[in-house]
């Protein structure tokens, strides 16, 4: 029989009744669609929110450095005499600058040579040692000096090498500039008939950077490059510019500096002098820059407004419109605003401010749950306490003692006021020679010195000759060892002094890993170091915070693991033992909001766990929209598969009827 | 060809199946009519090729008359049973059981 179209045996619209049937079946499939669809919302709305979050935390980052709220500003009457900038160590004043010579550096020039690229000399392995000091004494004229004296800075001497690879002007130029050792060099061309003139340039200016050359190797480069200040006919090169100091005035006291980048002259203030005014002093005025902290404040309560508004906006429900916005009845934007409100209405702990409420800087909230700033308020905050401003902002410490220094802190580090006791100063380790020193250095005889730093051994090399004094000889070593590559690595110096003709070597580091001393080298039996010797290794600082046993390294003590001074650091630099008074540490509220929104942020924070709930919700449902798409597909081949069999059948039964009826009318009427 | 005896005997077997058909339509057991409906065709066509057109005994005519009324009669009581339950297939749509069903796959669902 085989009717394949159904519908046709019945006389029913199959096809139309199934697919009625699965749209009804579809339903909870169309539910689980818009409640998928419904989350990805709620999902993008914490996107967004952690976008907003973002920012607001980098905001609160910036704003958690002391550095805006304490900025001071330096600024000068006359700008072309000189440059300043000020930290907020400055003091707020007026001061008068006359400077009457601008800091130099020493230029030397080479005799002249036909070509750059000619080799000079015979290219054997020639070494170049530059040492840099002060030339006294004497005449100068026609670049030359006569019957001056050289003095080293101590500042270590330092060595270039020319071979037969870069014999030649232009290759001692690029070996010194490769070499840096603070000296360049250039290559003039005076148009002459040996027009190529090496012109060494110091990169340090001050009288104290003067060149001295020493050569050793090929006798050419020695005729070309030797200078030696306090020789007469020892001097190859022409100072066409001496090294020179600056000398200026501040409020007339004379000062002398090396450089023209003082910062050491008005507390917390660096000059960059650029011109004498000899005779018509200059203001310089300090005056805190009340600009940059309310500049800072309005920041904040810009980034508070912005953050609480995004907050309102994403659960806002619009009574009027009945719109409900994506996160609307999300318990977590609640929390989140709850968190950040219940900051700024807690005081600021830990007694590093006078301030401890936003209110008191003229901040306060509105009706609407914003901040606003009263600027008078503000303004006269800032008069009256600057330096407290910051405060209420950033992360601040405060020492009641003026030898000992809030360093750092954790972000471990509660805010509180902690004591601070010292039991033990840091001291730098030393070596103090056994008796006085001889002040002939001859080489191979007793120039080395093997040198222990800070647990860093190196061998070094003293200039021989006879030392006029004790002292000379001193600054000898001690230029000798800070020059040393591996001691410059390590980040270690040392300073020799002497007494009485003994020499003593002491570490410039503190703590237990500082030590210096002279272990071997021929020259140690000369300067009386070895076995009686008196050798002293460093010791680190030691002390309580808040009662509690602190870590010791150097000069600074670090609160110990578990208690609330945990990761607060500080620097006693000297004073006597025993109580020293008290460190407060706050966080303002700016630390704080960068604090919790790294938090919220962060992995396992308020956000991440909402977004990994939505996203495991949104797993189960895409898992249910399978099983159930899965469903209808079953369904659908039931209804069809009946449909089609009754509707079949019927179509037969109608042949079978139609048969039967015609056998029927056949059979004879029975009487 | 088939005798009288024969022919009477498939018949026979026709109303059996019919009757077995209405036992199932009344049972909704639609998959056991369908099949049941395809052997009593396959009989049908049987008879359709095979009846000799011969004279039946009187005796014999009155058991074949009583044997296709009953089949007829099984017939009309199994298409009043299905044809209606066809129709009422459509129905489903506003049916109440219908929305019942929905609301406890929602339900299910929501819950997840």
């Amino acid at each position: 029989m085989g009717i394949s179209t159904p519908g046709i045996g019945s006389g029913l619209d199959v096809n139309g009744i199934i697919s009625k049937l699965m749209s009804v079946e579809q339903q909870p499939l169309i539910a689980l669609n818009n409640k998928v669809a419904s989350y990805q919302a709620k999902l993008s709305g914490f996107g967004m929110l952690k976008s907003a979050l973002s920012q607001f935390q980098s905001a609160m980052q910036g704003l958690s450095a002391i550095g805006q709220f304490q900025a001071v500003s330096a600024t000068l009457a006359d700008a072309t005499i000189a440059s300043a900038s000020a930290s907020s160590s400055a003091t707020p004043g007026t001061y008068a600058l006359e400077v009457s010579s601008l800091a130099q550096a020493q230029k030397l020039v080479a005799a002249g040579q036909t070509s750059a690229s000619t080799a000079i000399g015979s290219g054997a392995t020639t070494t170049l040692t530059f040492d840099f000091g002060t030339i006294s004494g004497g005449t100068f004229s026609n670049g030359t000096y006569t019957g001056a004296s050289f003095t080293s800075n101590g500042s270590g001497t330092k060595t270039v090498t020319i071979n037969a690879s870069n014999n030649s002007l232009s290759g001692i130029r690029d070996a010194i500039n490769s070499a840096n050792i603070g000296v360049s060099a250039t290559i003039v061309n005076d148009g002459s008939a040996s027009p190529y003139r090496l012109v060494l340039t110091d990169n340090t200016t001050g009288k104290t950077n003067s060149m001295k050359i020493s050569v050793s190797g090929d006798a050419t480069i020695s005729s070309l490059l030797s200078q030696d200040p306090a020789n007469n006919t020892g001097q190859a090169l022409s100072e066409t510019v001496t090294a020179q100091n600056a000398n200026f005035k501040i409020d007339g006291v004379a000062v002398t500096k090396t450089t023209n980048t003082i910062s050491d002259a008005i507390q917390g203030v660096t000059l960059n002098l650029t011109k004498t005014n000899v005779g018509s002093p200059t203001n310089i005025t300090v005056a805190r820059d009340t600009g940059s902290v309310t500049k800072a404040v309005n920041a904040f309560v810009a980034a508070y407004n912005s953050i609480n508004q995004t907050l309102s906006d994403a659960s806002a429900y619009n009574a009027t419109t009945k719109q409900a916005a994506i996160l609307n009845g999300d318990p977590s934007v609640s929390l989140i605003q709850n968190q950040i409100r219940r900051v700024l209405s807690t005081p600021v702990a830990g007694g590093a401010s006078a301030f401890t409420l936003l209110p008191q800087l003229g901040v306060t909230f509105q009706k609407d749950g914003s901040l606003a700033v009263d600027s008078t308020k503000l303004q006269s905050a800032v008069t009256s306490n600057f330096s407290d401003i910051a405060g209420l902002f950033a992360a601040v410490g405060k020492s009641s003692d003026s030898l000992v220094a809030y360093s750092s802190a954790s972000t471990k580090t509660a805010s509180g006021a902690y004591s601070i006791k010292v039991t033990q100063l840091a001291t730098q380790g030393s070596a103090t020679a056994s008796a006085a020193a001889g002040l002939t250095i001859t080489a191979g005889a007793n120039d080395t010195l093997q040198v222990l730093v800070d647990g860093v051994s190196a061998s070094v090399t003293l200039p021989p000759g006879s030392y006029a004094t004790a002292a000379a000889l001193a600054t000898a070593v001690q230029s000798q060892i800070n020059g040393a590559s591996a001691f410059v690595a390590a980040g270690s110096a040392v300073t020799v002094t002497q007494s009485a003709g003994v020499l003593k070597i002491i570490s410039n580091r503190y703590g237990s890993s500082s030590a210096a001393n002279i272990t071997g080298g021929n020259g140690q039996a000369n300067l009386n170091f070895g076995g009686s010797a008196v050798v002293t290794t460093g010791v680190d600082t030691a002390g309580t915070i808040n009662g509690v046993a602190a870590a010791g390294s150097g000069q600074y003590l670090t609160g110990a693991t578990g208690d609330a001074s945990e990761g607060l650091k500080i620097q006693v630099t000297g004073g006597s033992l025993g109580a020293r008074g008290t460190v407060n540490y706050s966080q303002g509220y700016a630390y704080q909001f960068n604090t919790l929104a790294n938090s919220l942020l962060g992995t396992g924070g308020l956000i991440s766990a909402s977004t990994d709930g939505i996203n495991a919700s949104l797993k189960s449902l895409a898992k249910d929209q399978l099983d159930l798409n899965a469903q209808l597909v079953n369904i659908e081949a039931r209804y069809r598969a009946q449909f089609t069999a009754l509707d079949t059948m019927i179509s037969s039964m109608n042949t079978t009827s139609s048969f039967l009826t015609q056998q029927l009318a056949n059979l004879p009427k029975i009487a | 060809m088939m005798n009288s005896e024969e022919i009477i005997s498939l018949y026979e077997s026709v109303a059996d199946i019919t009757e077995q058909m209405l036992a199932a339509a009344r049972s909704s057991n639609w998959e056991r009519l369908a099949a049941l409906e395809s052997r009593c065709a396959s009989h049908v066509r049987t008879l359709e090729k095979g009846e000799p057109r011969l004279a039946l005994t009187a005796v014999m005519r009155e058991r074949k008359l009583t044997i296709i009324q009953k089949i007829l009669a099984d017939d009309r009581e199994i298409r009043n049973i299905t044809e209606p339950w066809m129709a009422q297939l459509s129905s489903l749509l506003s049916n109440a059981s219908t929305e019942r069903k929905l609301s406890m796959a929602y339900g299910r669902n929501q819950a997840g």
